[in-house]
């Protein structure tokens, strides 16, 4: 061989030799995964669907209609429900209906609003009829608003004919607080 | 420049109170929903009742029977209302009036004491009248009133009706007497309307009209002799006619008969 080729084998050689060194280097290690981990948000919310009449007088049930004519001695109810939700650790706060005036030309009609709750966590205030509030989280609350619309018997005479009243719509705000 | 910097300042503290005033007030979620409008309307409680005819003729001692149909005009959408209805009359001078029910087939039924309604619903009720000999023409009038029942009590709204029911009594015929040729009749109207006929005529024409209760045949012929009658009138009412008689005349002399 001559001197050229000798020169290139043993080149070849020693970075062969070099590289095999590298491939002995081993350093010890270690590792822990940071756990799935995460939040969930509540909830506040309030709902309702459309109300029913009733004839209180009656047994039978819903037995009123937006149509019918009341007469001295007649008690009609209008019911709605609103479902509360109210989730969250920390969740508290209250529920708000103010009554808004009756829109009347009767002389003699009673009226009132009633509203009640299915959940022993969501408390009418005692001084604010109207208001409940909530200390913690209670999951679903039903609250039930009867408004009650009554002609005496006693209404005599030609009295408190061809009247109307209505109660204008307003909101139940649940509110975080 | 020397204020500059304070001015500065101040604005700055003044956007670092609000920010954090801002983000401790204003942190809370709110829902809404509505408790939808509702409301009531009230009835109206009324009665009515048929035409009464312009006026009815009464023949003394006769019973003539009005029939009236009541109806419940209160309103359709009144759910609970029922109306118990009585009635009253009033009458002429000689007048008697019974109100009575309907059997249903006609009048006249049983006393009518009351009858409960409700919108829409109605029934018919009897006027009996009879008139008495001497009764006067004038209005009957009967009052319908309605009173609200509540269940088994009789409460709440009232309402009334009045039903006019003009009569006419119509005069008993006169009962005609004659003496020579003066004819005569007994008072059973107001007026009087003496007709006179031919013999051998079948049409009876009028004589005179007065509110006397006698008259004088007059137009008779020598040998002649006319047949006479008396209507009476009362209130424009026609009775029958009475008997007829006959008037002879001979020269200056009169002589009657009663047919």
């Amino acid at each position: 061989m001559n001197k050229m080729i000798k020169g290139s084998l043993a080149g070849a050689t020693g970075v062969a030799l070099l590289m095999g060194g590298f491939g002995t280097y081993a350093l010890w290690s270690d590792s822990e995964n940071l756990q799935v981990n995460g939040v969930q948000s509540g909830e506040l919310d309030i709902a309702t669907s459309a109300g029913t009449y009733d004839d209180a007088n009656t047994a039978t049930a819903n037995d009123w209609t937006s149509t019918d004519k009341m007469v001295p001695g007649d008690k009609v109810t209008y019911t709605q429900t609103f479902t509360v939700k109210a989730t969250g650790k920390n969740m508290k706060g209250n529920v708000v209906y103010t009554k808004p005036n009756l829109s009347n030309t009767f002389a003699g009609l009673a009226n009132s609003v009633v509203i009640t709750s299915d959940n022993a966590n969501v408390v009418e205030s005692q001084t604010t009829p109207g208001t409940f509030t909530f200390t913690s989280p209670f999951g679903t609350a039903t609250l039930k608003a009867v408004v009650t619309y009554t002609l005496p018997s006693g209404t005599a005479n030609q009295a408190d004919q061809n009247k109307a009243a209505t109660l204008p719509a307003a909101a139940f705000t649940i509110t975080q607080g | 420049m020397g204020l500059r910097v304070p001015f500065v300042t101040a604005v700055v503290g003044a956007l670092l109170v609000a920010g954090a005033t801002t983000g401790t007030t204003y942190a809370s979620w709110v829902d809404q929903a509505p408790l939808h409008q509702s409301g009531v309307g009230s009835a109206a409680m009324s009665l009515g009742a048929s035409d009464a005819p312009a006026s009815t003729l009464l023949a003394p001692g006769a019973i003539t029977t009005v029939p009236v149909t009541v109806t419940d005009t209160s309103s359709g959408a009144a759910k609970n209302l029922v109306q118990r209805v009585t009635a009253t009359a009033s009458a002429p001078t000689g007048v008697t009036v019974a109100l009575t029910r309907d059997t249903g087939s006609g009048c006249p039924g049983s006393a009518f004491t009351s009858r409960d309604t409700q919108p829409g619903g109605s029934f018919v009720l009897c006027v009996r009248l009879t008139a008495a000999a001497t009764a006067s023409s004038g209005t009957v009038q009967v009052v319908l009133t309605g009173r609200q029942v509540q269940g088994s009590v009789v409460q709440g709204w009232t309402t009334s009706r009045t039903v006019s029911l003009p009569v006419a009594v119509v005069p008993n015929a006169p009962v005609l007497s004659c003496q020579g040729s003066t004819l005569s009749w007994t008072a059973t109207g107001s007026t009087y309307r003496v007709q006179a006929r031919d013999n051998g005529s079948e049409a009876w024409e009028p004589f005179t009209n007065t509110s006397e209760t006698s008259a004088r045949a007059t137009g008779i012929g020598i040998y002649g002799s006319r047949q006479f009658r008396v209507v009476a009138v009362t209130g424009g009412v026609e009775s029958d006619p009475s008997n007829a008689v006959r008037i002879n005349r001979l020269i200056l002399s009169y002589s009657c008969e009663v047919l």
